[in-house]
């Protein structure tokens, strides 16, 4: 087992490089010049000339890239151009609503397995096509949309949930839960219905195996075939897409955290992205994406336990 | 890859998908004539007005009609939509193709490939699409960034499977050279999937546009398109939500249909793979 986590770090390594030079090649991109951004709107062109000299701008691109590359290995993500302060403090700070956040979409998110088994079982049937509907209709649909409809049933109308902003579970479970209600199920729709579809479809797979024909006709409960037999064999591309989709949940966190003025990491994400805030931005895409592959290394290693063939082989 | 007629009347959602997607084409391609007002006049009288018979989906804040302002936005979002879709596909087939048949540069290409796919696609794309300096050619270059990793993977997964059939090694055997084999034998057994790609594609990048316009990273607002519509709806979403909605029921439905024509054709043209997700 140690040695198939030290494989799988290995192997992150490499895609670690490729997104870091990625993440730094994005400046190349930028019509702005980051040493005039630093110095000001009423900057001399000898004071930015200065400021390229100090932060290193006129150096070449690759002793540069390998100069961020060092920080980064030591940790050093930076300081942003316009509160200068490092980066990695800033991330700190907004972490909290943003992990809060993606690990509620999560737990709810679960609830679609049992639709997509519920969907499979009644395969054809009125239940299975509404769970469908919703599925197609939840991975169509813009996410801010789901959210304005639920601000306006459930906040302006009914008033049961705040509009926006955070408050930390530190303050109240009460208070917590009332401020993510509605952010969770925003970002959650569109998450479930991938995960209601995977669900319905390894389901129907495993339904239509000869062994659980055989599990039918000895006359097993429902809740046995489904529980013992059906479930632990589908479980695989369920943990598997809840994996390799982890990426597009943080995406949708982003809109939402937008949606519903949470100041969490993705909104500093694009409120630096839109200032031209570049260490801000090389920061949070590095660390998202870091967690994005010790999510899949997670997954990886949850594999054995689900599946004992895994761990065999 | 054949395509039967016959068996397309047997899954009538994929009729109405393909009826909507034409609708919403053809009347985004006639928004000249269509267009009950022109879709940049403003009107300072005539903000945010409900839907009605002389504004069909409302008015913005600025007076501006709606209606008119979705028909012309459509085309930007659709133009988008199929760019990306054709741009990220035949992009993923050069560099999967690459990847397949050139071992070497397999390891190379697939951890990049892995490198972008550690990135969540919407803040690649709005870093690259604001950085780029906003524009339809920035946006189309965004999302074509975020979108081609997919295409290089499931076409690389295709070439390792099609160069093992024993009609390649029948012609590897007969000497027949490597491009004759990649253009006769296995580019024509991928069409059926990357066709089905590229629905899939035109759908998603319309979504994203709607993300990076509504994220402010979009195309500039002098230009409507359904997602820069949406967002300058965005601080009256409360107040007047038809100015959110109808865009948004516009990019829910065409998303819908590309979506349900790509499992179609996914069925029709290559059973073989058949879509799990």
């Amino acid at each position: 087992m140690i040695d198939f986590v030290i494989k799988r770090l290995l192997l992150a390594l490499p895609v670690m490089a490729v997104v870091s030079f990625v993440v730094f090649s994005l400046l190349l991109l930028s019509p702005t010049n980051p040493a005039a951004v630093i110095a000001g709107d009423y900057a001399t062109p000898q004071a930015i000339a200065e400021i390229r000299a100090k932060m290193g701008f006129d150096q070449p691109l690759i002793v540069q890239y390998g100069k961020w590359a060092q920080q980064l290995l030591h940790g050093n993500l930076g300081v942003s151009v316009y509160e200068n302060r490092p980066v990695i403090d800033m991330i700190a700070e907004r972490a909290e609503p943003t992990v809060s956040l993606a690990i509620c979409v999560v737990l709810v998110t679960l609830f679609a397995v049992p639709l997509g088994v519920i969907s499979s079982w009644w395969a054809g049937r009125p239940i299975d096509r509404l769970v469908m509907a919703f599925a197609a209709i939840g991975t169509a649909t813009p996410i801010f949309l789901f959210a304005y409809l639920l601000i306006g049933l459930f906040s302006t109308k009914l008033k049961l949930f705040p509009t926006y902003g955070f408050t930390s579970i530190t303050a109240g479970v009460g208070p917590f839960l009332s401020h993510i209600a509605l952010p969770t199920l925003t970002a959650g729709i569109a998450y479930g219905a991938l995960v209601a579809r995977v669900s319905r479809s390894s389901m129907l797979e495993v339904l239509n195996q000869d062994y659980m024909r055989t599990a039918k006709a000895k006359g097993l409960s429902v809740h046995k075939m489904i529980f013992r037999h059906a479930l632990p064999n589908c479980a695989i591309p369920i943990v598997t897409v809840i994996g390799t989709r982890f990426a597009a949940l943080l995406g949708g966190i982003v809109v939402t955290e937008t949606v519903f003025a949470i100041p969490g990491i993705g909104r500093l994400c694009v409120d630096a992205i839109l200032h031209g805030d570049y260490p801000v931005v090389q920061g949070v895409i590095i660390v998202v994406s870091l967690v994005y592959i010790l999510v899949n290394l997670a997954m990886d290693l949850i594999y054995p336990l689900i599946d004992p063939r895994v761990r065999a082989s | 890859m054949k395509f039967r007629f016959a068996k397309v009347l047997h899954r009538p959602t994929m009729i109405a998908a393909a009826v909507v997607i034409v609708i919403i084409v053809l009347a985004t391609l006639s928004a000249s004539w269509v267009a009950t007002a022109d879709a940049l006049a403003l009107s300072a009288k005539e903000r945010l007005r409900a839907p009605s018979a002389q504004h069909l989906f409302g008015t913005d804040m600025l007076g501006r009609d709606v209606f008119s302002r979705t028909l012309h936005g459509g085309r930007i979002s659709l133009t988008i939509g199929l760019c990306v879709g054709v741009i990220a596909t035949l992009a993923g087939l050069v560099i999967g193709l690459i990847a397949g048949f050139v071992r070497w540069t397999d390891m190379i290409l697939m951890r990049i490939v892995d490198g972008l796919q550690a990135i969540p696609a919407i803040l690649l794309a709005i870093a690259i699409a604001a950085l780029a300096g906003g524009g339809i050619y920035s946006v189309i270059l965004a999302i074509t960034i975020a979108e081609t990793p997919l295409v290089v993977r499931l076409v690389r997964s295709m070439v390792l499977t099609i160069r093992e059939e024993p009609y390649i090694e029948a012609a590897r055997s007969m000497a027949v050279p490597a491009w004759d084999i990649m253009f006769r034998h296995v580019i024509p057994n991928m069409a059926g999937a990357l066709i089905v790609q590229a629905t899939y594609i035109c759908g998603v990048t319309i979504l994203f546009e709607a993300y990076l316009s509504f994220l402010g990273a979009g195309i500039s607002p002098e230009t409507p398109s359904w997602g820069n519509i949406m967002a300058e709806g965005r601080n009256v979403a409360l107040l007047a939500p038809w100015v959110v909605m109808f865009p948004g029921i516009c990019v829910a439905l065409i998303v819908l249909a590309f979506n349900e024509l790509g499992d179609g054709l996914q069925d029709h043209l290559d059973p073989r793979i058949r879509k799990s997700l």
